[in-house]
């Protein structure tokens, strides 16, 4: 490779332009590599639990997609996943990788409540969705004020303080939850959790089982919304810059102008999502809002190669993983495997995307 | 305000100072020997995100084998199980050429999870083991502050410092510590010197991967005696910024562990104390928030070696 070619902190960037036939392959890349992980890891659990490879396949099928509300469930893992994971793959086109989604859905939730409380039932429940989105939106985006400023001031790569935020994120709001403003006034709880959030302003329920909330429309819009941006004039400079910075500065793009918005946009996702899960799911802020959708969230967008339709399928695959895992928990495999299969299975996409560079 | 009164009162204590430095540099040592590691592997030029995975992999190792045979096996068990890590993240980053920071962020995450999987599929209940007994030095162990926290503890937490004066030594004046150097700030000399780049960067990986789970089996076999599935709770990734925030030079790393280590101990001391919540929670913050400060104002990325972070394409 020569020195023009895509330095390597960049993930996803060789889709400048972006036809039909590439967007064939970008399928590829997710079910091939799906496959042989797959194959690797079956294996592995057979040896190590004594739970063989077709009692594994039809737990996981029919746990993630057996049925309406089964299929349900995986759709209602795979909202937040596709939130973040749009978010993350506009940073990671531009060089940018955000791992602080964590907490930025967590404080994006905290922010979605301050304007549910403060609007309280004057308007109407779309209304307050809406203005909860922005708000969430808003809210994550200020968390990455302090990594795009220690950034852009003195280079600290995003990767270590987002994730050094996170855990600082993760202890400050156990202290947050005792404000009175988020604080559950039920006396009787022992680790610290938000209050409900009003009846009116959770998002309705689809299907009864799963809680398959409205918030799947929500991420629909925001795939929609991402594809739409990376085919602007500006969403294509972000190509550019994650390519070649040298090259985007002499075209009149400011690099670190551009990345620290990335690094916003990214957050913004996040911050959607939090507020997603607190409107559809949890209905009031808690330790686990996140769950580890913020580190999952980049691996989708890593999966799905920065490609907005292929995040999708990504999102839908870690989310079947998710909800088969659970099901294969009953057969005895530690629900931990999931995790490493998302892993194994970022990697594979990883290398399959490098052979064809 | 009773609240801060009560730490007040600790605070005028000697013997609470005491406890919270003798735990400091406990919880020092693994922290250091990941941050070693890596910055062995990062002198060679290629950036391992993974260290939290590999200190995972290494705690359950190192459980384990102390479990089948003491603690000494305990520690081979771990520096073996790091050592197969770097080796196959050097197969995926060095020879594969896959994208570096994707498969240590995969390695991070994945590793974590494989060591819970394990823990779980290995033992039906979670196995106890005796932590490292403190050797107190005679005499020396009984002046009052320095003795509790440097001579009345386990003796291997000495092995930081000796390990990072060799390494410290080795990287400076040895054939193989130029070699390394070389080969992460100009990789097409060393090549075109006849040194094979890739080999040298695979034994800098499965070096870097023995200190990172040299120090995941300390923390579980030796410190805590037990693994649980949050043991690490984030020390790769704090490890990981030490390296940067000591320049990339092993004996900067000393005092950054100590201090960081410290401010755990104290984290640790205060909430043993109790009925502190609100203050604890915002002190459990504290260790990342003077990591992030320090690799702020530290000295930041100009000593990085200069092919970090691209070894796919190098």
């Amino acid at each position: 490779m020569n020195a023009i070619a895509p330095t390597e902190t960049t993930v996803g960037t060789d889709a400048v332009v972006e036809g039909r036939r590439d967007r064939l392959r970008s399928v590829a890349t997710v079910v091939v590599p799906s496959l042989a992980a797959l194959v690797v890891l079956l294996l592995a659990v057979w040896v190590f639990t004594e739970v063989d490879p077709i009692t594994v396949v039809t737990r996981y099928w029919s746990g993630a997609f057996g049925g309406w509300s089964k299929t349900a469930a995986t759709l209602t893992r795979a909202i937040p996943l596709v939130i973040v994971g749009i978010g993350a793959s506009i940073a990671l086109r531009g060089g940018v990788f955000n791992v602080g989604g964590d907490g930025q859905m967590a404080v994006g939730a905290l922010g979605a409540v301050l304007v549910i409380q403060a609007v309280g039932a004057t308007i109407p429940a779309v209304a307050t969705w809406v203005l909860a989105i922005a708000a969430g939106a808003a809210a994550g985006a200020f968390w990455a004020i302090v990594p795009a400023a220690l950034w852009a001031r003195r280079g600290v790569s995003e990767i270590l303080s987002t994730l050094l935020i996170n855990f600082v994120t993760a202890a400050l709001l156990l202290w947050v939850l005792r404000f009175g403003v988020f604080a559950d006034p039920d006396p009787f709880v022992i680790t610290p959790q938000g209050r409900p959030i009003d009846e009116r302003a959770r998002f309705p329920v689809i299907e009864q089982t799963s809680r398959l909330h409205l918030g799947v429309f929500v991420a629909v819009l925001v795939v929609l919304a991402g594809a739409w941006y990376l085919r602007t004039p500006r969403g294509l400079r972000i190509d550019l810059v994650g390519a070649n910075p040298v090259l985007a500065a002499q075209a009149g793009i400011r690099p670190v102008r551009a990345r620290v918005t990335l690094l916003f946009v990214s957050a913004a996702a996040a911050g959607i999502a939090g507020t997603v899960q607190l409107l559809g799911v949890s209905h009031r802020v808690t330790t686990g809002l996140s769950g580890g959708i913020g580190y999952t969230g980049v691996l989708v967008a890593v999966l799905g190669r920065s490609r907005p339709f292929a995040v999708l399928g990504a999102a839908l695959v870690f989310a079947s993983v998710m909800t088969g895992g659970e099901s294969l928990e009953f057969a005895g495999v530690p629900r931990t495997v999931v995790v490493v299969a998302q892993a194994v299975l970022v990697v594979a996409a990883a290398a399959l995307g490098r052979s064809r560079r | 305000m009773t609240a801060l009164a009560v730490i007040g009162t600790q605070l005028a204590q000697i013997g609470f100072w005491e406890a919270v430095l003798a735990t400091g540099f406990r919880v020092a040592l693994p922290l250091g020997l990941a941050a070693l590691g890596e910055l062995i592997g990062e002198r060679a030029g290629v950036l391992n995100l993974g260290v939290e995975g590999t200190m995972a992999i290494g705690a359950i190792a190192g459980v384990a084998a102390a479990v089948a045979g003491g603690p000494t096996v305990g520690l081979a068990g771990g520096l073996a199980a790091g050592a197969a890590v770097g080796f196959v993240f050097a197969l995926l980053v060095v020879r594969a050429r896959i994208n570096e920071i994707v498969v240590g962020f995969s390695l991070a995450l994945g590793g974590v999870a494989l060591a819970s999987f394990l823990s779980r599929a290995a033992f039906e209940s979670r196995p106890r083991l005796r932590p490292f007994g403190s050797v107190p030095i005679p005499v020396l162990s009984d002046i009052p502050l320095v003795g509790p926290v440097l001579f009345d503890q386990p003796p291997i937490i000495w092995s930081l410092p000796i390990l990072i004066a060799v390494v410290a030594w080795a990287l400076r004046h040895t054939r193989i510590g130029l070699t390394i150097r070389a080969v992460g700030d100009a990789p097409e000399a060393a090549r075109a010197k006849g040194i094979d780049v890739e080999r040298v960067r695979t034994g800098a990986l499965v070096v870097a991967g023995m200190f990172g789970g040299l120090g995941g089996a300390v923390l579980a076999a030796g410190l805590v005696g037990e693994f649980s599935d949050q043991i690490i709770g984030g020390r790769g990734f704090v490890a990981l910024a030490l390296v940067i925030a000591a320049g990339w030079r092993p004996w900067a790393l000393l005092p950054l562990v100590l201090v960081i280590g410290s401010l755990q101990g104290f984290q640790l001391r205060v909430q043993a104390v109790g009925d502190l919540d609100i203050p604890v929670s915002v002190l459990q913050a504290l260790p990342y928030l003077v990591t992030l400060a320090v690799l702020a104002f530290g000295v930041g990325a100009a000593r990085a070696p200069r092919t970090l972070g691209k070894a796919a394409t190098t």
